[in-house]
């Protein structure tokens, strides 16, 4: 793609010498000379120009226009336009003189013209190596952004995947193998959220558009199915702020929080712990709050670090620095509060 | 009947002890003693009833499974593990003396754990951190040691050991709580704590990096080190070495 960008690029340049080269016939023929010689002698004195000005293009990619350092950048381009124009135009002088194409009084009238002119293509080339190395980065930069975005997608995906977590799988089907002898509606009920959860999870990485209200309906079906398996040991609190149901939310974001919650909150406790979900509003900001008890004899149970911080690179990932998220780690108490400011959101 | 096994079923979810009890009905030898909810009492009915059979699940509130095998006499049990991890961690178990069960399982399968056991009575059990590190491949070491002192279970965190000595058959673990004695070696225990934090210093004696105070030159080539509460212990040449390595 980037070869044919190129071959373009410099088709389109070298028709554009074309007029130039026009300028120069033009020019040689008010001086008096039949067409037929001045469109040879003007191609004759284009066509070196339009190669060493092809190779301007290595000179700009040294020289790259910053409006910072243009001061640097604009004398050396400056002086090449002089010295190239100028020895050229002498050569071409010198040459057309020995080969005789033109009496020598009017080669001297039409040496400043030369002059100029070349002057003029030297400086066209390197605007136009300007403009297209500009058009390439341009375009880079869009693909760099294209594949940022597809990086992005595929890590939401593999985050997703992994929280079909095998452990909570096959403890919960455990759970159900135990129901079906002694309560059968029960068994049935559980098997009926583990469907319904599981499915919303897979669908959660589909969807366009998310909501806090579809995770917080998410929760409360995982924490349903938990309740099951721990019975009295879980207690859940909920407590939301319906406005914020509609809330654009990044799929999955809280999930691995209230799983963590119960991981190492419930699981290592043998006595009851209560998993605490708050989304409220507080002025213009939305704080949304997971705690969970801990049984403080059973510190330790090993490090939430890592799923913690890929949750915060995908909260800031969504909303900018609109959102914040806190952690307070205590002895009997674990919360992870999230606020995000709705007035940056606009 | 005189072949009868007595059992002791372990599982911190209602639900699970009750599959499992359901399922054990079906085998008229195996009789269930005590069910417990969490490690402490597992201990306690263990060392109690003296079960041939324990059903162990390994994720539990207070101990997990491994520590309560730490904590109870081993020489005539049987462990059965009943976990819900994967395959793949588990797979090691199959070259030890124990059998497990993943969650759910089958009627057929626990005939098969049954049997298998029955086979085995008996021979005792396998190195159990050699199974922690299978299992546990998230937490590679010990966070924390538990220990067995009378009727009491201490449950020491590591980072408040100072240091651990080595007492014949026993290890003197030195914590900011006080001492206490566990039986076990000290080459044993070194293999189950973290390199970074734990040094051993001499043959008989090992320290907790983060409670040591200074190192001091007694005599050429004779170190001693001064623990934060105090203590002082002696260097060997080669746990020099590994102080001035580890320090950097």
């Amino acid at each position: 793609m980037a070869r044919n960008f190129h071959t373009s690029a410099n088709i389109a340049y070298y028709l554009a010498w074309l007029p130039l080269t026009g300028l120069v016939d033009v020019l040689l023929i008010l001086q008096g000379i039949g067409v037929v010689p001045a469109l040879i002698v003007g191609f004759s004195f284009s066509l070196p120009m339009a190669v060493v000005g092809g190779s301007a293009r290595y000179m700009c990619r040294v020289l790259p226009l910053r409006r910072d350092r243009l001061l640097q950048v604009l004398p050396p381009l400056g002086g090449v336009t002089f010295l190239i124009s100028g020895t050229w135009t002498g050569l071409f002088v010198i040459i057309s003189r020995a080969l005789a194409w033109l009496p020598p009084g009017d080669l001297m009238d039409i040496a400043g013209f030369l002059f100029l002119v070349s002057a003029l293509s030297i400086d066209f080339s390197l605007v136009f190596h300007y403009l297209m190395i500009a058009m390439e980065e341009a375009q880079e930069a869009r693909q760099r952004a294209e594949e940022a975005k597809v990086l992005s997608r595929e890590a939401e995906l593999r985050a997703l995947r992994a929280q079909l977590n095998p452990h909570f799988l096959f403890n919960s089907l455990n759970s159900v193998a135990a129901l079906t002898a002694t309560d059968p509606a029960a068994a049935r009920e559980m098997v009926l959220r583990m469907s319904s959860f599981f499915r919303s999870t897979l669908a959660a990485g589909r969807q366009e558009v998310f909501t806090l209200g579809e995770e917080l309906a998410l929760l409360r079906n995982y924490l349903d199915i938990e309740q099951v398996r721990f019975g009295e040991r879980l207690v859940v609190r909920e407590e939301v702020d319906a406005s914020l149901h509609s809330l654009k939310w990044p799929p999955l974001l809280l999930q691995p929080l209230v799983e963590n919650a119960v991981k190492h909150g419930v699981s290592p406790s043998a006595d009851p712990v209560t998993v605490d979900i708050r989304a409220l509003r507080d002025g213009e900001a939305a704080v949304i709050r997971v705690c969970n008890g801990r049984d403080p004899e059973a510190r330790s149970t090993g490090g939430t670090g890592i799923g913690l911080s890929s949750s915060r690179e995908r909260l800031s990932r969504f909303f900018g620095d609109a959102a914040t998220m806190t952690v307070e780690a205590e002895d009997r108490m674990f919360c992870v509060t999230i606020r995000i400011d709705m007035e940056k959101l606009k | 009947m005189t072949d009868q096994l007595t059992a002791v079923v372990v599982d911190d979810e209602k639900l699970a002890r009750q599959y499992m009890l359901e399922m054990l009905a079906a085998f008229p030898d195996i009789r269930v003693v005590a069910e417990c909810a969490d490690g402490f009492a597992a201990v306690k009915a263990v060392n109690e009833h003296r079960p041939q059979l324990l059903f162990l699940d390994i994720q539990m509130p207070r101990l997990d499974g491994f520590e309560v095998l730490e904590l109870v006499e081993t020489d005539n049990l049987c462990v059965v593990f009943v976990t819900a991890f994967d395959q793949y961690a588990v797979r090691a178990f199959d070259s030890h003396a124990v059998d497990y069960l993943l969650k759910p399982f089958s009627k057929e399968r626990l005939g098969a754990a049954i049997e298998k056991v029955k086979r085995h009575a008996g021979s005792g059990l396998p190195a159990i951190h050699e199974l922690r590190k299978v299992v546990r491949k998230d937490a590679e070491y010990l966070t924390r040691v538990v220990v067995k002192d009378g009727p009491t279970i201490q449950v020491i965190p590591c980072a408040d050991i100072v240091c651990i000595t080595a007492e014949d058959d026993y290890v003197n673990i030195r914590s900011t709580e006080g001492s206490v004695l566990k039986h076990q070696s000290l080459a044993g225990l070194e293999e189950s704590l973290d390199p970074d934090k734990f040094v051993r210093i001499h043959r008989c004696s090992m320290v907790n990096i983060e409670r040591l105070d200074r190192i001091e030159l007694l005599a050429r080539d004779k170190y001693v080190a001064v623990l934060q509460d105090g203590t002082e212990l002696r260097i060997s040449r080669s746990g020099h070495q590994r102080l001035k390595e580890l320090l950097g």
